[in-house]
């Protein structure tokens, strides 16, 4: 009985693919790049650093020349956060491996690019339709922070290491600057833990007008691994009035935005409250930038 | 019947397992992990209890002694320990705190005993015998294939074994993982070898009982390996059951089933009796109260605390895990061409079990050379089973690929059989082209087929086998699918190693380093190795140290970040990497306080025992 053509398929197919598979390793491999070709990336980045640059790479997981990049502003987070990143003035890409070729999102302009052996080299100017007016992190001196119990309102008024505590220093129960793995890389954010029984509010008054206000928001990853507590209820008011609430589900992962139109002259108060009826690892997070 | 074992099969097998040994010794050049830390203080407190044996042997069996010299790591079982800790005093080659005084903080009691033969580094002399069982491992997988199934079968399942990155990378190590991978081995093959169909065991009630007796003995030294051996006889049983129930409930007359009794295999009565007996001889701390520490021991696993796993960009810390996990990392982190093979093996072998248990054997065009009906049953069922085990979703993965590894064993025997499609498509090229009809010219062909298969796989072995417990296969992006996919990246401390020669050339005199996720006796090891410069001091403790050595966990990353902010200087002086993934990365204080006290901290909280 003469062998199916379907078994010799199948029979010569392993060493076939064997062999596409052996070619696919060794490209992988080979196209990593060396110490020589981080250094040489490195050199281009200080050769034309200006004040206000950024690195970060392609894919940004790919940090190898970082240490060539010493004293320099480098972005190490573990995916590329590019709202932030399109704060700096420009942004130097460093691309290698499989990232080469892969582009920063829409709006973006490439001023320069030096592609190498293994490495690309490229400058990257962030979108120029809008400047930063605000920044709610930098501005956390200028918070007002109370927890409100009923109709009882307390006023956080110890300000320490850029964070507001109600009365004595307390490991988590502030709100204020701290970097947290939130949505797949560590992110500097205002930390906003909830409060048993209590609706904690951060509030500054002064918001300028005429703006977009930018706002992040989410779990940090440790709470929504953790899974514990109740769902979390995050509003933002606009002189007085509530504009927006999302209520998170204890597991909700993600860094979630939302864009709020602040029309006119003058300024205006923006509030962010946080609240759960089940505290237990409630670890809200949040940034807010008003842009003009 | 099964294929007679022969010389030769003996001689091949231990051919393979001397190049597997050959293989694992030329690559010594791998971090030492944090369990293996904790086996490496336990292997050299347990080796005291030897000189007491020597020099009064009445006292090393008291209850005093043995609480005194294996108190430390009880939730394992002692024997690889012992036998760690055996070598480690006939092969290693000691530091002398006489005229080395600062290796006193090195060794147990601040002495360590006279070398005997000293002629290795003593991490080499404690990894020694797991060197040894692990190469075992091979011989064991030819002599089931020859026997079982056929030459062929043995060559290809040990070479699948052999060229397995993370199978390889384990093998290194002074642990419980790949011994208990070969003791699982062990007693399978020598269970089938003892259970043959009750005709045959019956007739040859001598042989079946010695053989029956191995199994059980085999059996106990693997529960004193790891506990994933008292997961063995469920396999067996259920095997017994779906196979041979025909044995143990035959019908009676009137068509009824009945029990008998008395056609229950040996091997299970030997397991039974001799399995507990074993394990009870080896393990000092039962001697003295087996039911509270039993207790202790089961409860310790049983509760188990959850370590994470990264898994497609998703840290797992508790349960539900998913029950893909362990299918999903193997079709990962195993080679593709030994995929490919055990695919092959697994659908081919399955089908023809399915048609020889149905007497379809007409539908067999080709049989696979499997002595025996139900050995494939045997063979799936111990591989699915480790894999089953850490699939249940209330299981702790741990975030390695280790806990599964019996199974793995097992696959390769499926890719062995997976070869035989391979023979079946040159057979098929002869039967076309006449130039391809004469036998030297198909073996020609074969024996490049094989070559191409297992030169991908042992290349993907060898390259960054130091990170080998890192190692993605080329369909998911290879090395880079840490970073591109989100997984798993660092195996719990070992890439401290591969920042040790920068350190010593770098770092100031008396430096303090952050070993972050290193124990403590992993770093003693890397000074009594002479891996790392001896004035360097541990300390974990990121607001005071020196240098952090952040090793690449998910888990760690709101750590690392608090870490470099109080370093002060965000950026990595030196990255480790494999394959453009960094694994570690070492951050240095920008300003370098005046040093008062050199203190060597121990870390806070050690657990002092691991997985």
């Amino acid at each position: 009985m003469k062998t199916p053509r379907k078994t010799m398929i199948a029979g010569f197919a392993i060493p076939l693919l064997s062999i596409l598979f052996f070619g696919v390793s060794l490209r992988q491999t080979a196209r990593v790049p060396s110490p020589a070709d981080w250094e040489a990336a490195a050199a281009i980045v200080r050769q034309g650093w200006q004040d206000g640059d950024v690195v970060a790479f392609m894919p940004q997981w790919a940090q190898g020349a970082s240490p060539w990049l010493r004293g320099l502003r480098v972005d190490t987070g573990e995916n590329h956060d590019w709202y932030e990143l399109s704060k700096a003035a420009r942004v130097w890409l460093i691309s290698s491996m499989n990232g080469r070729g892969d582009l920063p999102p829409e709006g973006w302009t490439m001023i320069d690019s030096r592609l190498m052996d293994k490495v690309d080299v490229s400058t990257w100017s962030p979108p120029r339709d809008r400047t930063l007016a605000f920044d709610f992190r930098g501005g956390i001196d200028k918070a007002v922070v109370s927890r409100t119990r009923g109709k009882t309102t307390q006023f956080c008024s110890n300000f320490k290491k850029n964070r507001w505590f109600c009365g004595q220093e307390h490991p988590w129960l502030y709100v204020g600057q701290e970097s947290r793995d939130i949505a797949g890389r560590v992110r500097d954010i205002i930390w906003a833990h909830a409060v048993d029984r209590a609706v904690v509010e951060a509030l500054w008054r002064e918001v300028p007008r005429g703006t977009t206000l930018v706002v992040h928001y989410g779990l940090t990853q440790r709470a929504a691994e953790a899974r514990e507590g109740s769902e979390t209820v995050f509003s933002v008011l606009i002189d007085g009035k509530q504009v927006f609430s999302d209520t998170l589900k204890n597991d909700r992962h993600g860094w979630f935005r939302r864009e709020f139109k602040l029309p006119g002259d003058g300024t205006s108060s923006v509030a962010f409250r946080v609240q759960a009826d089940d505290p237990q690892s409630r670890q809200l997070c949040f940034t807010a930038d008003a842009w003009k | 019947m099964t294929n007679r074992l022969r010389t030769f099969d003996f001689v091949a097998g231990l051919f393979l397992a001397g190049c597997y040994f050959a293989m694992l010794v030329g690559t010594t050049d791998i971090g030492f992990s944090r369990d293996e830390g904790f086996y490496f203080k336990a292997a050299e407190e347990y080796s005291w209890w030897y000189d007491e044996l020597l020099d009064d042997p009445s006292s090393a069996f008291t209850k005093k002694s043995i609480d005194r010299h294996f108190a430390y790591n009880p939730e394992h079982p002692a024997l690889p320990k012992m036998l760690y800790g055996l070598s480690w005093r006939l092969f290693g080659k000691m530091h002398d705190p006489k005229t080395e005084p600062w290796a006193r903080v090195w060794y147990h009691n601040s002495s360590p005993p006279k070398p005997i033969l000293g002629i290795m580094k003593e991490s080499t002399a404690m990894r020694l015998p797991a060197l040894l069982i692990n190469s075992l491992l091979v011989m064991f997988i030819w002599l089931f294939a020859a026997e079982y199934f056929s030459r062929r079968t043995a060559l290809v399942a040990s070479l699948s074994w052999m060229f397995l990155p993370h199978a390889f990378w384990h093998s290194h190590l002074a642990c419980f993982d790949m011994p208990v991978v070969a003791m699982w081995f062990l007693v399978a093959w020598l269970f089938l070898r003892a259970t043959p169909p009750l005709e045959e065991r019956l007739r040859n009630r001598r042989q079946t009982w010695f053989r029956a007796i191995l199994a059980g003995v085999a059996w106990g030294l693997a529960m004193s390996t790891k506990h994933n051996a008292w997961f063995i006889p469920a396999v067996f049983l259920a095997w017994y059951m779906i196979a041979r129930y025909d044995e143990v409930l035959p019908r009676n007359g009137i068509g009824r089933r009945r029990l008998a009794f008395g056609n229950i295999p040996p091997a299970f009565w030997a397991m039974l009796v001799l399995g507990p007996l074993v394990l009870f001889l080896t393990w000092p701390k039962l001697w003295f109260d087996p039911i509270e520490h039993l207790k202790f021991y089961i409860a310790r696993h049983a509760k188990h605390e959850f370590y994470w796993a990264y898994f497609f960009g998703f840290l797992h810390v508790k349960p539900p895990f998913p029950i893909s996990f362990p299918f999903v990392m193997s079709a990962m982190t195993i080679p593709v061409p030994v995929i490919l093979l055990s695919l092959t093996g697994l659908a081919r072998a399955f089908r023809e079990w399915i048609r020889r248990r149905a007497d379809r054997f007409q539908l067999i065009r080709r049989p696979l050379p499997v002595r025996g009906n139900d050995t494939i049953l045997f063979v799936f069922l111990n591989f699915l089973f480790p894999f089953l085990i850490i699939a249940a979703p209330n299981t702790p993965i741990f975030g390695g690929t280790k806990h599964w590894m019996p199974g793995v064993a097992f696959l390769a025997i499926f890719a062995g059989l997976g070869f035989e499609t391979v023979l079946d498509a040159i057979r098929g090229l002869g039967e076309r082209f006449a130039a391809f009809n004469r036998r030297t010219v198909r073996f020609a062909v074969a024996l490049a087929c094989l070559a191409v298969i297992m030169i991908p796989a042992a290349r993907d072995t060898f390259h960054g086998h130091t990170n080998g417990s890192t190692y993605y296969n080329a369909a998911f992006g290879g090395f880079g699918a840490m970073g591109r996919l989100g997984m798993q990246r660092e195996f719990w401390g070992n890439t401290a190693f591969s920042a040790l020669p920068w350190l010593n050339e770098n770092a100031r005199k008396n430096a303090q380093i952050d070993f972050h996720d290193t124990a403590w006796d992993s770093v003693r090891m890397y000074w009594r190795d002479g891996l790392l410069r001896r004035d360097i001091k541990p300390l974990w403790d990121s607001e005071r140290a020196d240098y952090f050595l952040f090793h690449w966990h998910k888990e760690f990353l709101d750590l690392e970040d608090r870490s470099r902010k109080a370093m002060g200087d965000e950026v990595p002086v030196h990255v480790v990497e494999q394959d453009g993934v960094p694994l570690l990365n070492v951050y240095q204080r920008t300003e370098r306080k005046p040093i008062t006290s050199l203190p060597v901290v121990r870390p806070v909280g050690d657990p002092g025992g691991d997985e």
